[in-house]
């Protein structure tokens, strides 16, 4: 996979994911690019690739999403987002045998539920901080609603993952994945 | 699922360690990182939202674009000008009275009245702070009366032959004052033991007098009134503060107090004269 080109999906993704896809939101359903894109990545790339693309989208993720703390501050945590995203590839990364990537609607289903496991990792980083004394960016005792946020969440990116991913598609030799079948691809 | 690459571990596995990190700890480091990151990306950013927002425009049913919440949006500023400039009135009221009574409390005599003067410009041709008070005879004004600020504190002299509306105000450091008797208070805590001193403008809005050099005067204690010839309920009232004391060369046993007054007319926009003349209005 070609860095360069990573770097400029992983950078397109957050400039949306933060500024502009806000306005596909129906209800409470909003949709989110970076599953899309870890999705594609997983299941192009090397293995190795797609494992450190997942690190590097969860570090960059965390660290432009900054959480509001009592008393007005807010405060960069490194981990919510990292560790989402490294549970979201190693539920993908075994997948690749199994999933017809060409299908559209095959990677946006999927690119649905690598957010939902996604945010099991979110959830879970912050439920330890929150052990540890940190304060936790949901109202206490409603995480259920937030959870149904996240599922809702799912729903409306698997919807924007279909086009996405023909998007992807069509640009995929900008990439520079290793052939299917190859070594390198295994490694 | 075993992954080979050891550098990836290590990442993953200081990833990991800082995520559990107290924010005490990794907090400052990551924001500053956070900053950067942001400032890069803030500028697409802002193009995108504004796309968003065109594409999308948030409901301002009630927001600041329509026309009756504008409307309140001015009422607001308005009655908030208002609520703000009747505080600046009662802050000034308040401590007018504490100012009226702490001159009442000074000289319970009575055989004053006290009238607020504002300050008009200064007296052209004068240098040494002469100004214009914007009151006159038609109070009660008369030459001589005092000035004073905050209760205590002298602000001047009324000069001679004042006006019916205007009078002017001859400020303490001023020449025309001639010398004036006073007293430096040596110890303003304890039994308010007190050096006769006399007073005289040395130029510069600051008078001097001579004191012994072993009198205990230091910089910083208070000067007040000790004079016959000044109306009697200004007596006591503080006329400035020592801020230096040096040698004689001729008489190296005493020393010259530099005293400056405790009131600089010149900056001030309103002073209350205790009146000894007649109302003449009434």
């Amino acid at each position: 996979m070609r860095s360069p080109v990573f770097i400029a999906a992983l950078l397109v993704a957050v400039l949306l994911d933060s500024a502009f896809l806000q306005v596909l939101t129906i209800g409470g359903a909003r949709p989110w690019l970076f599953p899309v894109v870890l999705a594609f990545v997983c299941f192009n790339a090397s293995k190795l690739a797609a494992w450190w693309g997942a690190l590097g989208m969860g570090l960059l993720y965390d660290l432009v999403s900054p959480t509001p703390v009592p008393g007005g501050a807010t405060i960069v945590v490194v981990g919510p987002n990292t560790l989402g995203c490294l549970l979201a590839a190693s539920a993908a990364i075994p997948l690749r045998g199994v999933v017809f990537k060409r299908n559209p609607v095959a990677v946006g289903v999927l690119a649905g539920v690598l957010l939902l496991i996604h945010q099991v990792g979110w959830f879970a980083s912050w439920t330890v901080r929150g052990w540890l004394g940190d304060p936790v960016p949901w109202i206490v005792g409603k995480v259920g609603a937030a959870m149904l946020g996240s599922f809702w969440a799912a729903c409306a990116t698997a919807l924007l993952g279909i086009p996405v991913s023909l998007l992807l598609d069509r640009v995929e030799r900008w990439w520079g994945f290793p052939p299917v079948g190859s070594v390198a691809r295994r490694v | 699922m075993r992954i080979a690459d050891r550098p990836f571990t290590i990442a993953v596995v200081l990833a990991l360690v800082v995520s559990v990190l107290p924010t005490r700890i990794m907090g400052g480091v990551l924001g500053d990182v956070s900053s950067v990151m942001t400032a890069l990306l803030n500028p697409p950013a802002h193009v995108l939202q504004v796309v968003r927002e065109w594409l999308r425009p948030p409901h301002h049913a009630r927001g600041p674009l329509d026309p009756v919440m504008r409307e309140l949006l001015r009422e607001r500023d308005t009655y908030r000008s208002q609520w703000h400039a009747a505080r600046q009135e009662v802050v000034e009221l308040e401590r007018k009275l504490d100012q009226f009574g702490a001159i009442r409390r000074a000289d319970p005599s009575g055989a004053w009245r006290l009238v607020d003067a504002a300050v008009g410009m200064s007296v052209p041709a004068s240098s040494q702070g002469v100004v214009q008070l914007m009151t006159g005879t038609a109070l009660g004004v008369a030459a001589g009366d005092v000035a004073m600020v905050r209760g205590d504190l002298l602000a001047g002299r009324v000069g001679p032959a004042p006006g019916r509306l205007t009078c002017t105000l001859v400020p303490i450091g001023h020449g025309g004052l001639g010398r004036i008797d006073a007293s430096i208070v040596i110890d303003e805590a304890g039994k308010g033991r007190r050096l006769p001193v006399q007073l005289e403008a040395i130029g510069g809005q600051r008078l001097a007098c001579d004191v012994p050099l072993d009198g205990g005067v230091l910089p910083g204690m208070l000067v007040r009134l000790r004079d016959s010839s000044w109306p009697k309920g200004a007596q006591g009232m503080v006329l400035g503060s020592v801020v230096e004391v040096v040698r004689k060369d001729q008489q190296p046993l005493r020393g010259r107090a530099i005293v400056l007054p405790a009131i600089d007319v010149g900056t001030l926009a309103e002073v209350t004269i205790k009146a000894t003349g007649q109302d003449n209005d009434a």
